[in-house]
């Protein structure tokens, strides 16, 4: 009898267990902790789609006095992104029949807050927290929320945990294991009642997603089983917070940290940035081209090359430039460049003809987005990269003699750095430091200042070295080949190379060995044709010794550097790398032709320019006289009056006074006529370039 | 006195005529560079599968789209009415012929390459699939105005929409185009003649 009342009192204790978490899973156990930071514990554990029901959002709690909690976590559930972008991501299609990028689903763990709740009102803190220790299992319990349970371990793997008792202020450590651990909680039905709700900092979208597409695709959820992490401030007890006030400390109640939480999960988290926004993302063609050429780079160039190209600036503004004197070129550079000059000829320069019946094979449209590759378009497209865009850039950038002598600048001073890295004592480590921070991406030292000091002197010297090799110590310019506008007219220039050759369908080897034969005689000497002492090159790339950063600068740039082929003798060998048999004569004749119509349109530019340059700021100008200065303000004010006029109908635009046009006409005709005559020389054309009046007063040709 | 149509390929096609006028696109299906050969190559031991299954591939996929005609009717007894008028509803549906594989008739490399230059020098051996006149806009607009469908339009009932769904290339078509000087530009008489191509020999992917 005793013993069936023994019994009887241990089922009614257990069936009191039952009823007072009547949500138990069991998961992985964690804790995040720091000396500063307040101690945060968490569950990983698995939801099936039945389980959402036990998530709730932070707008389906009661708006309370804790209104800053519930403002912060309650965002917008956005139903524009859940229905363009996360159902069909689930579903399989979007909405007009475009399939998304095929291959593996997965959403990420929500994060879920344990939040004390009575009648869907948020509380300040947990109950007080208690513990108990078995021979084999402990718990903590926090009583009428929520309850954990572990088994204790004590080798090496164990997790300590501080276990506390608010009632007795016992407090103990705890050895348990990760794995598996039981969690358990009161979690009330509907608005009603005391315990906890599982409330969503991380992942709102997710779990709207999901409880739509539950409604709407009944089945498609089936056998889904999802990472949920719960996660808990386990000293937001009442009894903690009145102990540490009476010594004038505070405990923040559970909705402030969970605000923190979540401000740290949505706010500070930043987006991938910089180069990693490109070398992330792997399904568009230009960003794949970033991430080969790179891997070429170190195959065929060593570490020394990949050195010469920026490809880790996480620093959104500069990753869009090239910010080292040894750089030949920037990802942030060039991958969009790829996009917008070459994307019309991806067909030509990646040989679809070739792989027709397998790019196209399930799929009768022809029409790829080149931003958005399918999982089976995307590995055919990595192969043409390799074979025949790559190769391409590489010769381009590594190649050529201007990123030659750039590349060799760096090795020379790299081969220093080895050889004083050889030696001994700090001169030793310090160039150690440096060559490791700018071969293997090691940061400089920065614990004590003087090593950080002595890093950064080198560092500079290594610069300045480089840079007084290619300059040969000052007496040339800086170079233009690894300035950005320069590489954009590179990029244009190579676009209408390849818009007048690709008829002939040469191969993308020949192609390359054409365009960078092109560039190398663009750039000799020194690259003295776009040197800021040429007279055409003022006014339309640089004023004075400053480049002009725009568009119309970059297109003269890119006139100049298909009018090469206007110079005589230039066409035909180029033609002939071309490799295109009985064709090449052909070629010759239209690359002649394109290097005159550049040549003819950069003057053209040159005049435009030169007359809006001398109209803006002659008034200026002290080097023209008061008179001149005067009169011609007075001829312009009269053209003003006339137009004017004209406007009116007062008199016919045939009377409008020419006198203005006229004389700054003469007043720049000097300028013309050196920048005309530098031009022919510098190109050595075998036809004069014609001043046309019609021309400098019309509009800028390269628009 | 002789005419002569100017033809462009997609790479040309900067200097297609700042004119209104009549054009035409034709299909240039098979050619050394739409089955992977470039300039300068060769068929050889080492791709002579890889381009045989291109040209197949091509031949295959392409040829059906011109032999796809679908007829239906009703044929009536003329000479009789009422229910001694027999009626007969008919269907019909066009079945490609069989295509046997390029490598059963061109065993050697040469052989195939041989066929690949032929093929290419042919392009206006077939009929054009489709015929237009613009007024309004010069033939180089209108060239766009088709090619900026072709790359984003959905609707069915434009020409570069169609002609993407049945798996033709841009680069695939050639433009001939006649140029019309300004005193000939009449609206009334290119449509005239535009008809009269269309009744003669209906392009394939013109609808109207």
């Amino acid at each position: 009898m005793a013993n069936s009342n023994q019994q009887s009192a241990n089922q009614f204790v257990d069936m009191e267990g039952e009823i007072t978490y009547n949500f138990i899973r069991q998961g992985s156990f964690g804790s995040f902790r720091t000396e500063w930071s307040f101690p945060l514990e968490f569950f990983l554990l698995s939801f099936t789609a039945e389980d959402l029901q036990f998530l709730s959002l932070a707008k389906d709690l009661k708006p309370s006095k804790n209104l800053d909690f519930d403002m912060l976590l309650q965002r917008d559930i956005d139903e524009k992104r859940i229905i363009d972008e996360m159902e069909p991501y689930l579903v399989g299609k979007h909405s007009n029949g475009e399939n998304p990028a095929e291959g593996a689903v997965f959403f990420p763990p929500i994060l879920a807050a344990v939040v004390p709740v009575t009648d869907n009102d948020i509380d300040d803190y947990y109950e007080n927290e208690e513990f108990y220790e078995g021979e084999r299992e402990a718990g903590r319990e926090w009583h009428g929320h929520f309850r954990v349970e572990y088994l204790l371990n004590q080798t090496v793997d164990a997790v300590p945990i501080q276990a506390f008792d608010n009632v007795t202020g016992n407090t103990k450590t705890l050895l348990v294991r990760r794995n598996p651990a039981i969690l358990k909680m009161r979690l009330p039905k509907g608005n009603v009642g005391r315990g906890v709700k599982l409330v969503v900092i991380d992942g709102q979208h997710r779990l709207v997603t999901l409880r739509n597409l539950m409604e709407s695709h009944k089945g498609l959820l089936n056998g889904m089983v999802l990472p949920v992490c719960v996660v808990y401030a386990p000293q937001c007890t009442k009894a903690a917070a009145e102990a540490h006030a009476k010594q004038q400390r505070i405990i923040p109640k559970i909705h402030e940290v969970f605000r923190r939480l979540f401000v740290d999960v949505n706010g500070t988290m930043r987006r991938v940035s910089g180069h990693f926004e490109h070398l992330l993302n792997d399904i568009a063609v230009e960003t794949l081209t970033a991430r080969k050429f790179c891997q070429a780079v170190i195959e065929k160039y060593g570490f020394n090359g990949l050195a010469c190209v920026e490809w880790n600036e996480k620093n959104y503004k500069q990753s869009l430039d090239i910010n080292q004197y040894y750089s030949v070129t920037s990802i942030g550079v060039i991958t969009p460049l790829v996009e917008e000059y070459l994307e019309n000829h991806y067909e030509y320069l990646m040989d679809f003809g070739g792989i027709e019946a397998e790019l196209f094979k399930d799929n009768d449209d022809r029409r790829i987005q080149f931003q958005r590759l399918t999982f089976y378009q995307k590995p055919l497209m990595e192969v043409q990269i390799k074979k025949n865009l790559v190769p391409l850039l590489l010769k381009i950038f590594f190649e050529t003699n201007p990123f030659k002598r750039i590349c060799s600048a760096f090795d020379a001073e790299i081969a220093v750095l080895e050889a004083e890295a050889k030696g001994d004592g700090k001169q030793a480590t310090t160039a150690a430091d440096v060559r490791d921070f700018l071969l293997n991406y090691v940061p400089l030292p920065n614990v004590r200042k003087e090593d950080a000091r002595m890093a950064e002197s080198r560092l500079n010297a290594f610069k300045d070295a480089v840079r007084a090799s290619i300059t040969d110590n000052g007496k040339l310019e800086d170079p233009i080949a690894n300035r950005v506008l320069f590489q954009k007219a590179i990029f244009e220039a190579l676009h209408l190379f390849i818009r007048a050759i690709k008829k002939w369908n040469p191969k993308i080897d020949a192609l390359a060995d054409a365009y960078c034969a092109l560039l190398n005689t663009a750039l000799r000497d020194d690259s003295v044709l776009f040197s800021s002492s040429q007279p055409y090159m003022q006014y339309l790339v640089f004023n004075q010794k400053r480049l002009i950063v725009n568009a119309k600068a970059r297109t003269s740039m890119t006139s100049l550097l298909l009018a090469q082929f206007a110079t005589p003798g230039v066409a035909r060998p180029i033609a002939e790398l071309l490799n295109i048999g009985a064709d090449t004569d052909t070629a010759h004749i239209e690359l002649t032709k394109l290097g005159r119509e550049r040549v003819r349109s950069l003057y053209e530019s040159f005049c435009v320019r030169r007359r809006a340059s001398f109209e803006k700021n002659y008034s200026a100008d002290l080097s023209l006289g008061a008179d001149k200065r005067q009169l011609l303000m007075e001829l312009e004010e009269k053209k003003r009056a006339d137009l004017a006029r004209a406007e009116r109908g007062e008199i016919d635009q045939a009377e409008i006074s020419k006198k203005f046009d006229e004389e700054v006409a003469l007043e720049i005709a000097d300028d013309l006529m050196a920048a005309r005559n530098s031009l022919q020389t510098t190109l050595s054309l075998d036809f004069t370039l014609v001043q046309d009046a019609a021309e400098i007063s019309g509009s800028d040709a390269d628009e | 006195m002789s005419e002569s149509f100017s033809v462009y390929s997609e790479s040309e096609s900067e200097n297609i005529p700042a004119q209104p006028g009549l054009y035409a696109f034709f299909l240039n299906l098979v050619g050394p560079g739409n089955c992977g050969l470039r300039a300068g190559e060769h068929v050889s031991a080492s791709n002579y599968t890889k381009i045989a299954n291109n040209l197949d591939y091509r031949l295959q996929k392409l040829i059906p789209i011109f032999r796809k005609l679908e007829l239906a009717g009703r044929v009536i007894e003329s000479d009789k009415f009422g229910p001694l008028q027999r009626v007969f509803d008919f269907a019909g549906k066009e079945t490609s012929p069989p295509l046997r594989a390029v490598t059963e008739i061109a065993a050697t490399p040469s052989e195939l390459e041989s066929i690949l230059v032929a093929s290419k020098q042919t392009a206006f051996f077939l009929p054009p699939v489709y015929v237009g006149m613009t007024v309004d806009q010069t033939l180089g607009q209108r060239y766009r105005q088709h090619h900026a469908a072709y790359q984003s339009s959905t609707e069915l009932n434009v020409f570069g929409s169609r002609l993407r769904s049945a798996g033709i290339a841009w680069t695939d078509l050639l433009f001939a185009c006649v140029p019309i000087g300004p005193r000939d530009a009449s609206e009334i008489a290119l449509r005239f003649v535009e008809q009269q191509l269309h009744v003669i020999h209906p392009p394939l992917f013109s609808v109207k």
